[in-house]
């Protein structure tokens, strides 16, 4: 400590108090560095400034869903309505005629056999197996009809249906799904028009 | 090296540790109680050097001990550095 | 003293069409929300678990618009979701319809958690009794919500199971006295106290498993305008089979773990600083492992004793 007296400057001896906690801390410095005591416990690991940690609040507040949106997809029931050709007996393959794997059996047999009827659309040249195992029909029209003389809702769900049947397209909807839209619709629990403007907001 | 204190350090002494809170950069760091008197020696505005730091804690100690002891401290500022609590200046000649 | 106007003063009909309409108004400690959904499960719940709460008006100053509301596309047909709406934003992704209601709650955290920056908040359980408090700071998961729900119906004010706050002012804990969000097993453990116990629906298959809301006691939501300083903290953790174990945790420590469960320490700077030194300085700070539900409520009685 350094004091100025008579224009000369003079060192005045530490005080008692002063030695003492000098002594105390070289006395830790010498005790914490013989057992090599960590410098640093511990540094806070939130981000700096401007953020508000919510972790603990969200249990994990993430969609289980596939889709956060309706995705665009599928084909138009204008282009249905040239192409969709009707249900078939047989199992169709891509591209392919049907296979008529009921020449193994006895006809007897084979008519007895439950016939699964696959609807068969055309997309360009070639033929599109369908999985969709019903009668192209709904509420007892066709789906030929439908496409052509339906309103919004009828072209647009047929239209669903038909996209939803065919893999290749990608469709957002399965099948099950579109058949959800459309009970719900004829429960009155969704708006036909409404649901038919979306439909076709969806489909290309 | 010359070295100075970041500015604005809010400190909390807990007997053997002590908690930083730099508002410079908004981090809070738990520290050994040693550090506080490190940064309590050290100014804000005139840099230090870190040989002058280290003599005025060794004074008074045995050789074997000085030795020991230049370690420590050396650790302790690298440490304060890397949590930028403390900065080294050029010392123009 | 004015007399004060609860939810439970409406009928169903009435909350239903409140919530559908212009939004139902309800006091949540010093906060104000206004509730708007028109889903059936949201007016169901809400008069179930808030009953108690004080019904205001669109008079009174609102502090969070908050909304529940199906989406426009056709995901409200089909595996319907919901959205949560703070004003017109929606800050998370969409949950399914069925988990409308703890929607709801996680949404009125966030409200809180991202704007009440006029206290520091913990991501704790708080309680009171004999006139002390004890905030119970825990990740999710270490059996808080349990503890909470479980001192709550053996006598305890119940300030909050999620989030302390913290006055900045004078370092004073404020309640909210909401629904307590129980997970998983804790649903049965608290079903099976022998007391009276009200739930909101069960819901399955949110991202921590089941949930399910048990309603505040009628003295907590009473009691929700009573400040209090802070008495103990206390960290605990449910481990099965585990002989209670209390241990006097290191003020340094705990000060560093307050901040690590704080959701907005780095957005207050100095005065977060101050404010978690004060807490620690003013309360004393304890470990606790525990298994056994009479040793951990014998403790925490013996504590405030």
């Amino acid at each position: 400590m350094l004091e100025q007296k008579n224009d000369s400057l003079v060192q005045k001896e530490p005080s008692q108090g002063v030695k003492a906690s000098t002594n105390k801390t070289r006395r830790s410095f010498l005790k914490k560095a013989a057992i090599g005591a960590p410098v640093v416990i511990a540094s806070s690991t939130k981000p700096a400034w401007g953020v508000a940690c919510m972790s603990g609040i969200m249990s994990g507040n993430v969609s289980n869903h596939e889709h956060t949106c309706d995705l665009q997809g599928g084909l138009s029931h204008d282009h249905w309505k040239n192409h969709f050709i009707g249900s078939k007996d047989n199992h169709w393959t891509s591209g392919q005629q049907p296979s008529n794997w009921w020449t193994k059996e006895s006809e007897i047999l084979a008519n007895l056999r439950p016939k699964f009827k696959h609807f068969y659309v055309k997309t360009g040249q070639n033929y599109e197996f369908s999985n969709f195992k019903n009668n192209s029909k709904l509420g007892g029209k066709r789906f030929g009809w439908l496409l052509q003389n339906g309103d919004i809702f009828d072209r647009e769900i047929v239209g669903a249906f038909i996209n939803a049947s065919i893999p290749s397209l990608g469709y957002p909807y399965s099948i099950a799904d579109v058949q959800e839209i459309y009970d719900l619709v004829m429960l009155g629990d969704a708006e036909r028009n409404e649901v038919g403007e979306m439909l076709e907001g969806i489909h290309a | 090296m010359h070295i100075t204190k970041v500015n604005n350090l809010r400190i909390k002494n807990f007997n053997d540790q002590v908690i930083v809170f730099d508002p410079n950069t908004g981090q809070t760091h738990c520290l050994d109680s040693n550090v506080n008197e490190i940064l309590n020696y050290l100014p804000t505005d005139k840099p230090c050097q870190s040989s002058q730091l280290k003599q005025f804690f060794m004074q008074d100690c045995l050789n074997d001990e000085k030795a020991m002891l230049n370690d420590y401290i050396q650790d302790m500022i690298d440490s304060l550095l890397k949590l930028k609590l403390i900065h080294t200046h050029c010392k123009n000649a | 003293m004015p007399i004060k106007t609860t939810l439970n003063s409406l009928c169903t009909n009435e909350i239903y069409q409140q919530l559908k309409n212009d939004g139902l108004v309800i006091a949540v400690g010093p906060f104000v929300f206004c509730i708007k959904s028109s889903l059936p499960s949201i007016a169901s719940n809400v008069e179930k678990i808030y009953g108690d709460f004080q019904l205001l008006s669109h008079d009174d100053l609102i502090d969070f618009y908050v909304s529940i509301k199906k989406p426009k596309g056709l995901r409200r047909f089909i595996k319907p979701q919901i959205n949560f709406y703070c004003d017109d934003y929606s800050p998370f992704l969409p949950l399914p319809a069925s988990q409308a209601f703890p929607l709801l709650e996680w949404g009125m955290n966030w409200c809180i958690a991202q704007h009440a920056h006029h206290y520091l908040l913990l991501h704790s359980a708080v309680l009171e009794k004999n006139g002390k408090s004890v905030i119970l700071p825990a990740q999710s998961g270490s059996g808080k919500s349990t503890l909470c729900a479980l001192l709550a119906l053996n006598g305890w004010r119940l300030l909050s199971d999620e989030m302390a706050l913290i006055d900045l002012q004078n370092c004073q804990l404020h309640a909210l006295a909401r629904p307590i969000s129980l997970k998983n097993e804790s649903i049965d453990v608290i079903h099976k106290q022998a007391c009276e116990t009200i739930f909101g629906e069960v819901v399955d298959d949110t991202n921590k498993g089941t949930i399910s809301h048990l309603k505040p006691s009628t003295f907590s939501v009473q009691q929700v305008e009573k400040t209090t300083a802070p008495f103990a903290i206390i960290f605990p953790k449910y481990q099965a089979e585990q002989v209670i174990c209390i241990e006097s945790t290191d003020k340094a420590a705990a000060f560093m773990n307050i901040i690590e469960n704080s959701f907005n320490y780095s957005i207050l700077g100095e005065a977060g600083f101050q404010a978690v030194a004060e807490l620690i300085d003013n309360t004393q700070c304890h470990t606790l492992t525990y298994s056994n539900t009479a040793e951990v409520l014998a403790f925490f009685e013996e504590l405030v004793s």
